[in-house]
C-alpha cells in the first residue's frame, strides 16, 4: 500500500534547519520544467515553486513546455547544460516526456517529479496527487447528494474532459468505481459529453442538454473551468439551487461561487504542496535526505461547511 | 468568370445547370437535410429556442468566420484570429470588472473592438505591405498575441459587472444580442462584398493578384483593409463571448481559427482565392453549429462528432471541386 505522507508535515520539520544552512552556502541552481503555463492551475503551482525557491534562498531556472514535448526535452537540455544540481519536472506527457528525465540521467542530475508523472526514467520522488482519487471525492459528493435528496434515483450531467487524456480517465474511473463500490452504481445515472477541460465548450453542451430536457438533478465536471461554464448556463435557465454542481480544482472563482450558494462543491487539489514541493523535493534530494518513491498530496471536497479554509491557500497563489 | 445564366443559354439540355445549382446551393440542401434528420429523430431540436439556441451557440464563430471568409477572397488567411480573441476578451473584461461608471462601461465596450482592429492593423500591415505570406505572418501573431495575453494575465477574469451581460445575454424583440449581431454583421460584409466597388476589388486581388494591380487597383491597401475588417469581426466576437460567459480567460478561443475556416470551407470559399459568399459562410457554420446541437443531444461523444465534421469537411471541398471540374 501507498505511503500517505503530507508533505507539509515533512517540510515543516525540516523547514528551520534547512533555511538556515542553505543561506550560508553558495546558491543551489534548481531546474523546473512546466507542462504548460497557460494554465491557470499550472501558473499557481510556478507561483508556489517560485516561492519554495524565495524561502530556500536556491536559484531557479524555469522553463514551459507549452503541452509540447520537444520544446520540453529542449528546455530540459539547455538546462541541464546551464549546470542544474537537480531538476524539478512535471511531465507533458505520460510517454513522451520520459526522454527528458532519461536526458537528466544521463548527465547524473537527480530528477523530482510532480504533478504529472511520465512512465519512465530514474527519479527521486514523485510529489502529487493521486488523479482516481479526485474522482473519488466527486462519487462521494454524489453519494451524499443522494442521501440528501432522498430520491429513488438521481439524474446528472457528467462534463468530461479531454477523450483520452490520462487525468480524465482517472477521474471518471474513480467516481465511478466509488459509487459501484457504495452500491450506487444503478441508482446515478449520467448523460456524459466531452468538454476539453474548455469553459465555452461546457457552456455549449450544457446549453443544448438544458433544452432538450431540464430535469437534471445535478452536473459534475472533471474540472472547475468546465462546471463555471456550466454555471453560467443554470443561472440563466434559472435553475441555481434546483441543480446541484461540483467540478475539480478549487480555483478562487469556484470558492467564491460555493460561497456564494451557486455550486454545492468543488474537489481541491493543492498547488502549493505540488508546485512548492518539486522544489522542496530537490532541495533535499541535494542534502541528501532520502525520500520515499510517493509523497501524496489528498485531494479535499471543499462544500460551503470548510470552504473558508481553502480560499486563503488560493489566494496565495492565484493571484495576478 | 462563366456565369449560370450563360451556361444555360449555352446548353440547356444538358444536366450542367442543376450541377450548378447544386454547387451554389448544396451547402443549403445539406443543412435542410440535416435539420430534418434531428428533427425526426429529436422532438425538442425542431423547437424555435433549440433554433434559436443553435444560432447563438455559432454566433461567435460566425462572426469570426465572415472576417475569415474576406481574408479567404483575397487568397489569404488570418490564423490570429483565436489568440486576438483572447487578447481583446481579457482587456474587455478588465474593464467589465471594475464598478460601473460611464467611462469603464465605454470602455468594455469598446477597447475589444478597438484591439481586434489594431490587432488585425498589424496582421495586414505584415501581409500587405511587408511582404510576408500571410499564413507565416498570421501563425505568428497568432503565437504572439496568445504569448503576451497568457503572460498578461494568465488567471481567469470573473465577478464582470451585471450590465455587461447585454451583449451576450440580451434580448432584442425576443432575439438574442449575439444572433442579431451576427445578422446584421454578415448582411454588412454581404453588402460590402456584393455591391461595392471595394468588394470586387477583394474578389479582384484574390482572382488573379497582378492582373488587379494592372487595373490600378492598390492591392496592398486592399489587402491590409481585409486583416483589418477580420480584427475588426474578432474584436465584436469577443465581446460576444466574454459576455456571453461573464469570464475572461487567456487560454479561450483555441482553434477558433479551424472552425472560422472550416465554416468558410465548408461554405464553398476557396482557399487559392477569388471566391467565397457570407452568406455559404454562416450556412457553414449552422451546419457545424446543428451538427454539434443535434448530437449532443443525441448523446453522440464528442470524439464521433470531431469525426463527422472533418468528414463533411473533405466532402464538401470535394464536392465543390468536382462539381467545378463538371463545369469547365
Amino acid at each position: 500500500m501507498k505511503a500517505r505522507l503530507f508533505l507539509f508535515v515533512l517540510t515543516g520539520v525540516t523547514a528551520c534547519a534547512a533555511g538556515g544552512a542553505a543561506r550560508a552556502q553558495e546558491k543551489t541552481a534548481i531546474g523546473i520544467s512546466y507542462q504548460n503555463l497557460a494554465f491557470p492551475y499550472v501558473a499557481a503551482l510556478q507561483k508556489a515553486a517560485e516561492n519554495a525557491c524565495k524561502a530556500l534562498d536556491v536559484n531557479c531556472i524555469e522553463t514551459d513546455a507549452v503541452n509540447d514535448t520537444n520544446k520540453e526535452i529542449a528546455n530540459v537540455e539547455s538546462m541541464l547544460s546551464k549546470g542544474i544540481s537537480c531538476l524539478a519536472f512535471e511531465a507533458a506527457s505520460l510517454d513522451a516526456s520520459v526522454a527528458s528525465i532519461e536526458a537528466a540521467n544521463k548527465k547524473s542530475v537527480p530528477v523530482v517529479q510532480f504533478n504529472g508523472k511520465a512512465s519512465g526514467g530514474q527519479y527521486v520522488t514523485f510529489i502529487g496527487s493521486e488523479q482516481t482519487d479526485s474522482g473519488v471525492k466527486l462519487g462521494t459528493y454524489l453519494a451524499g447528494l443522494y442521501k440528501q435528496l432522498s430520491k429513488p434515483k438521481l439524474r446528472g450531467i457528467y462534463l468530461r474532459g479531454v477523450a483520452g487524456q490520462v487525468t480524465d480517465i482517472a477521474r471518471n474511473d474513480g467516481m465511478k468505481n466509488y459509487l459501484q463500490s457504495a452500491g450506487l452504481a444503478e441508482k446515478i445515472d449520467f448523460t456524459e459529453q466531452y468538454a476539453d477541460y474548455d469553459r465555452g465548450k461546457a457552456q455549449s453542451v450544457t446549453e443544448s442538454l438544458l433544452t432538450k430536457d431540464r430535469n437534471y438533478d445535478f452536473i459534475v465536471a472533471n474540472n472547475d473551468d468546465m462546471i463555471l461554464g456550466a454555471l453560467q448556463v443554470v443561472r440563466q435557465f434559472n435553475l441555481v439551487g434546483k441543480i446541484h454542481m461540483s467540478g475539480v480544482d478549487g480555483l478562487p472563482e469556484t470558492l467564491a461561487a460555493i460561497k456564494s450558494g451557486a455550486l454545492d462543491a468543488t474537489v481541491f487539489q493543492d498547488p502549493e504542496g505540488q508546485g512548492g514541493g518539486g522544489v522542496w523535493g530537490c532541495y533535499l534530494t541535494l542534502k541528501h535526505v532520502n525520500l520515499p518513491k510517493e509523497l501524496l498530496i489528498p485531494f479535499t471536497l471543499v462544500t460551503k461547511a470548510n470552504v473558508d479554509q481553502f480560499v486563503a491557500i488560493a489566494d496565495r497563489v492565484y493571484v495576478k | 468568370m462563366i456565369r449560370q445564366d450563360d451556361l444555360r443559354a449555352r446548353s440547356p439540355s444538358l444536366p450542367l445547370p442543376s450541377a450548378a445549382v447544386l454547387r451554389d446551393y448544396g451547402i443549403y440542401l445539406a443543412l435542410l437535410a440535416l435539420i430534418a434528420f434531428f428533427s425526426a429523430r429529436i422532438p425538442e431540436f425542431r423547437t424555435w429556442d433549440n433554433a434559436l439556441l443553435i444560432v447563438l451557440q455559432v454566433s461567435v464563430i460566425g462572426i469570426i468566420a465572415i472576417g475569415m471568409t474576406f481574408t479567404i477572397i483575397t487568397a489569404g488567411i488570418d490564423l490570429s484570429v483565436g489568440s486576438l480573441l483572447a487578447v481583446a476578451g481579457i482587456m474587455s473584461g478588465l474593464f467589465a470588472q471594475r464598478p460601473e461608471t460611464p467611462l469603464t462601461a465605454t470602455l468594455a465596450f469598446t477597447v475589444p473592438i478597438l484591439l481586434g482592429l489594431l490587432g488585425g492593423a498589424v496582421n495586414g500591415a505584415i501581409v500587405a505591405f511587408a511582404g510576408v505570406n500571410p499564413l507565416i505572418a498570421t501563425l505568428g501573431s497568432l503565437t504572439a498575441y496568445r504569448g503576451f495575453i497568457v503572460w498578461f494575465r494568465v488567471n481567469p477574469i470573473y465577478g464582470l459587472q451585471p450590465y455587461y451581460g447585454v451583449v451576450g445575454q440580451g434580448q432584442v424583440f425576443g432575439l438574442p444580442m449575439p444572433v442579431l449581431i451576427l445578422v446584421l454583421l454578415a448582411i454588412a460584409g454581404w453588402v460590402i462584398l456584393s455591391f461595392t466597388r471595394f468588394g470586387r476589388y477583394v474578389y479582384a486581388v484574390g482572382g488573379n493578384r497582378e492582373a488587379a494591380r494592372a487595373a490600378g487597383i492598390n492591392v496592398a491597401l486592399v489587402t491590409f483593409a481585409v486583416y483589418v475588417i477580420s480584427g475588426f469581426c474578432v474584436g465584436v466576437a469577443a465581446l460576444v463571448f466574454t459576455s456571453r460567459l461573464m469570464a475572461a480567460q487567456a487560454i479561450s478561443g483555441q482553434g477558433f481559427e479551424l472552425q472560422a475556416i472550416a465554416a468558410a470551407v465548408i461554405g464553398g470559399a476557396s482557399l487559392f482565392g477569388g471566391r467565397g459568399r457570407i452568406s455559404n459562410t454562416i450556412v457553414g457554420a449552422l451546419i457545424m453549429g446543428v451538427l454539434f446541437n443535434g448530437f449532443v443531444m443525441l448523446d453522440v461523444p464528442q470524439p464521433i462528432q470531431q469525426m463527422f465534421i472533418g468528414v463533411i469537411i473533405v466532402f464538401a471541398v470535394w464536392l465543390d471541386a468536382a462539381l467545378r471540374r463538371r463545369r469547365h
